[in-house]
């Protein structure tokens, strides 16, 4: 029954733009030079190749924001370690400060400003899609070490490397409950979604009778898998480190020998003993045959489409494939399943987030300045809160979502009226924020970065033109694009356009808010 | 400052297994949807739906509430009696009434009893932090014949999960590839514009249609719709006619309606006046709502959602609200830390408790004071699976499966004051040791629909619930 949606209107994008759009956060003008002999193998293999690309200018932008709270505190860097962020947490609470918000907002301006600069694009993707895929949030002030020290620290590396590292993240531990998991009957929470969500997904993905038939676990797996981990805790540590709690009324179930069975396919056995019971139960997840199919579908459903398990079933393979034979390294799963032909056919399959939105049209608009989210700039319209609230409106404010799923990776979540209005708005504030309030319908105030980025003066239809191309990337309905020159030119397409024409911002939001704009 | 923006709405959703998760079921990795529109409905069906139905509200309580401590089982049998307050919950249990606490439970029917919380306001509850909102809760509405409970409920898709079984109850079955809501709206024959609100980010999963209808996300009534906004609070009086330039233009590009992504939009354009209309109309509620921090877990969401339901309600009769759907979150997936009448330290059941019961009885004084809608609408409270019957050794409760479910009506709309379902009791246990499930949640949505919306039973066995086998169900719903 699934079917391939109706492609969008307009034509398909070259595969560079396609590229640019799904490995990054959009093209820079400076992207768009020089694409006409795109090689999207080479593409992806720089990009995975991170330790080549020089990225000194984006990480001196994150260097440089202001990590000034708003009680005069500096917040710590991203690299902080655990005793200098317990450190800054008391020094804020005892100042009436509120630490966790303040490290919040402090990740937001360092990840939006890596999503704006960083020539590291695909990594800044990946960095996202596992912020989801080990979803925690700023319940925990943990939160901010588990950026630097877990997700940035192995998104490209191995799994077993990064669901290891998870499994022993304060915040992790925190936000599923493990650090309270002892006694006689341990609570479940991180148990259950190690295997539902982390690894092996509820249902075998694996090709066969039993794809999304046959569960991977059953609730025994699951007790059994809760007992091996309990004890894995951050309590009774100062700078709530990890640590196996050996002493705490110490259940003796937790030592006897166990047994998985992880969906029947096999009987996986625990021989009697501590903290290496766990690190067994993670080796043996990340080996299994469903956690490759689950990671290759949840990667291809980033990357190539909504629904990959009828588009693009062969992707999936290709990158499970991958993943068991390299024992689960990422780059490899990740290359595979970019380099198969699906890939380049997917246009249509995806649209952007608001996030992708937000950085996306900063981008097209050639926009260098990082957005600093930590100042209480209350009297800016257009400030940090503004766009705080925005986001939140729009449903994607990074590292807060409450549910252990992460965010929805799908269209449906992602487009409904409430994000018609809202990116639309966001789009307009965008264009007042970057470049001059237009507070007159019949006056704009001139700007050298709009004119400067619109080779202005132009003529309406080159300066449609140019809008179209750096914001959409490909031709559209020429109706449509005459009701925007003839809109921008006041019915003379020959007029001529700088950053004062008191139309051109209104023209730049609404083809930002189109339904071309939309789609990644 | 401006008062639209406050550390609340900074902190929404941040703390536990919030609200936020209004399209959570999506994130589910096993289902297919299908992606392919059809057209829209014929014209054949009417440009007014029937004066005779009532607005649906779907209150999806997510993360999986424990019951038990919510409708207490304090007297069903000896046996019960032994095994909740000593075996099963040695530390999480209500004090029964008649006891000598301070804080108890409040007697329903001499056998069940409801938690303190939930009867904020009434005689007898002792209840710290009081609150202009405290009228008496699920204890006055079920006093007054306006709240049925039905205990044991759940669904045979039932796994251990969050995830799948939410979505499983948002899809009224496994094997349905959209929402039971809109087939509902569908079979009843709405028109495809039908009024279906979402006063949160995202459309709830059972409101997923597979046949173009339309459904509205409204967040915030405050924000609701495009702006043109500079350095200045204050909107300038020109950023008007820019918006109503771009809106031109927007509707050029969207008025295809060829795919989702044009649909939506021309949907949202098509309607924006109307709900502007709505929004802008000042709103002074006729009862009070809890959105205070220090009563709730999730930051008023909840409340404020209700709150937006019935404004949209009341202002918008010539095209009436048909069907409304909130999350309801804040931490109800109680692994830990879970407590039950303390409101201090991390425990957050009686806040979760409160949120609830104080908010649905505001909802229902606040229809109720228009004549228009005084026996007009019904409120259901369900949750994707209770909690495990005996309490874990972190102070909390893991994923059960029996729950209780709660359908709140008006003016004799529903056969409430009374509970519902063959209690199985506490000797035997259910699916992963929570409560037995001995009544299926669509029958209970099944006596609403077919009571109240203007549904027969074919159409439930038929079309919205294929294969349930609906006959009379449970009769909770009055036929009008």
């Amino acid at each position: 029954m699934p079917e391939t949606p109706h492609s969008p209107p307009g034509e398909a994008p070259t595969l560079a733009r396609l590229a640019y759009n799904r490995l990054g956060f959009g093209p820079r003008p400076e992207d768009l030079s020089g694409l006409e002999h795109f090689d999207l193998a080479a593409y992806v293999d720089a990009q995975l190749e991170i330790e080549s690309i020089d990225d000194a200018a984006c990480e001196h932008a994150v260097a440089a924001l202001d990590r000034t709270d708003p009680e005069g505190l500096a917040v710590p860097p991203p690299a902080a370690g655990l005793a200098e962020l317990a450190d800054y947490r008391a020094a804020s609470l005892a100042a009436g400060g509120w630490p966790n918000g303040n490290l919040q907002r402090q990740l937001w301006s360092a990840t939006y400003a890596r999503a704006l600069l960083s020539r590291r694009q695909l990594f800044e993707v990946m960095v996202d899609f596992w912020t989801n895929h080990f979803q925690t949030n700023f319940q925990s002030h943990t939160k901010y070490w588990e950026d630097h020290h877990v997700i940035r620290q192995h998104a490209l590396g191995n799994f077993r490397d990064l669901v290891g590292a998870s499994a022993k993240s304060p915040s992790m531990l925190y936000f599923l409950s493990n650090t309270y998991s002892d006694g006689a009957n341990p609570n479940e929470n991180y148990a259950r979604e190690l295997m539902e969500l982390h690894t092996l997904g509820s249902y075998s993905r694996v090709p066969g009778p039993g794809f999304l038939r046959q569960p991977n676990y059953t609730e025994t797996d699951v007790h059994a898998a809760a007992q091996i981990l309990s004890g894995w805790t951050t309590l009774n540590s100062p700078t709530d480190a990890y640590h196996f709690n050996a002493g705490r009324s110490w259940p003796a179930h937790h030592w006897h020998e166990k047994q998985l069975w992880l969906g029947n396919d096999a009987r996986y056995f625990f021989p009697q003993g501590g903290e290496e019971q766990g690190e067994l139960l993670l080796d043996i997840l990340a080996e299994h045959p469903s956690t490759a199919y689950f990671l290759a579908f949840k990667l291809c459903r980033r990357f190539i489409s909504d629904d990959p398990d009828s588009f693009c079933p062969d992707a999936i393979e290709a990158g499970a494939q991958a993943y068991l034979h390299t024992h689960g390294d990422i780059r490899a799963t990740v290359r595979a399943l970019l380099l198969h032909p699906k890939f380049a056919a997917s246009w249509g399959q995806k649209i952007r987030r608001p996030f992708e939105f937000f950085v996306a049209t900063l981008r097209a608009l050639g926009i260098q300045s990082p957005i600093n989210f930590l100042p209480e700039d209350w009297e800016d319209a257009l400030g940090a809160r503004f766009f705080e609230n925005q986001i939140e409106m729009l449903g994607q404010k990074l590292f807060d979502f409450s549910a252990p799923t992460g965010l929805p990776d799908v269209r449906f979540a992602w487009w409904n009226t409430n994000q018609v209005f809202g990116r639309w708005s966001l789009a307009n504030a965008l264009v007042n924020a970057c470049f001059g309030d237009q507070t007159a319908v019949d006056a704009a105030p001139a700007n050298a970065a709009l004119d400067g980025w619109l080779n202005a003066p132009a003529t309406a239809a080159e300066t449609v033109d140019r809008l179209i191309e750096a914001l959409i990337g490909r031709s559209i309905d020429a109706e449509d694009r005459s009701a925007l020159v003839n809109y921008l030119g006041d019915g003379d397409a020959t007029a001529s356009i700088t950053s004062t024409t008191p139309r051109l911002r209104a023209t730049l939001g609404a083809v930002a808010a189109s339904p071309y704009a939309q789609w990644r | 400052m401006n008062p639209l923006f406050s550390r609340r709405t900074f902190l929404q959703g941040c703390t536990g297994f919030a609200a936020a998760a209004a399209f959570r079921g999506f994130g589910i990795t096993h289902l297919r949807f299908d992606t392919e529109q059809t057209p829209a409905l014929p014209s054949a069906v009417p440009d007014q739906p029937p004066a005779d139905r009532d607005l649906l509200v779907l209150v999806f309580v997510r993360g999986g509430l424990d019951g038990l401590n919510l409708v207490i089982p304090f007297n069903t049998s000896n046996a019960d009696r032994q095994s909740y307050f000593g075996t099963l919950r040695p530390t999480l249990h209500v004090p029964a009434p008649h006891t000598n606490a301070a804080r108890k439970a409040l007697d329903l029917d001499g056998r069940f009893a409801l938690h303190p919380d939930a009867a904020r306001g009434a005689v007898g509850a002792a209840v710290p932090n009081g609150h202009a909102s405290d009228s008496g809760g699920f204890y006055e509405l079920f006093r007054r014949g306006d709240l049925a409970i039905v205990d044991a409920c759940g669904s045979p898709d039932i796994t251990g999960s969050h995830f799948d079984t939410e979505l499983y109850v948002d899809l009224g079955g496994k094997q349905n590839p959209g929402g039971w809501l809109a087939r509902y709206l569908d079979a009843a024959g709405e028109p495809n514009d039908a009024l279906a609100v979402a006063p949160q980010w995202g459309i709830s999963p059972s409101l997923l249609s597979l046949t173009g209808r339309s459904a509205v996300a409204v967040p915030d009534t405050q924000q609701f719709g495009p702006q043109w906004r500079t350095r200045e609070w204050t909107a300038h009086e020109d950023a008007a006619a820019l918006v109503a330039a771009q809106r031109t233009l927007l509707e050029q590009m969207y008025r295809r309606g060829g795919d989702f992504i044009e649909q939506v939009g021309q949907s949202a354009l098509q309607n924006y006046d109307m709900l502007r209309q709505v929004l802008d109309t000042p709103y002074t509620p006729a009862a009070a709502y809890l959105t205070d921090e220090s009563h709730v877990a999730d930051y008023g969401h909840f409340g404020s959602s209700l709150q937006a339901v019935a404004q949209i309600a009341k202002s918008s009769l010539a095209n009436p609200l048909r069907v409304a759907t909130i999350d309801v979150g804040g931490g109800y997936d109680t692994h830990d830390n879970q407590g039950v009448l303390e409101w201090n330290g991390n425990a957050r059941y009686c806040r979760l408790v409160a949120n609830l019961a104080n908010n649905v009885k505001a909802f229902c004084d606040d229809m109720n004071a228009d004549p228009a809608w005084r026996g007009r609408f019904v409120v259901v409270m369900l949750s994707e699976f209770g909690r495990v019957l005996y309490q874990n050794d972190s102070g909390g409760t893991d994923h059960g499966a029996g729950n209780v479910l709660l359908v709140a009506g008006s003016q004799g709309n529903i056969r409430g004051g009374q509970i519902y379902g063959d209690w199985p009791g506490l000797q035997t246990f259910g699916f992963n040791d929570g409560l037995q499930i001995t009544t299926d949640y669509r029958q209970v949505l099944a006596d609403v629909l077919t009571a109240r919306m203007g549904i027969d039973a074919a159409q439930i066995n038929n079309t919205i619930f294929p294969g349930l086998n609906y006959t009379a169900g449970l009769g909770i719903g009055a036929a009008s």
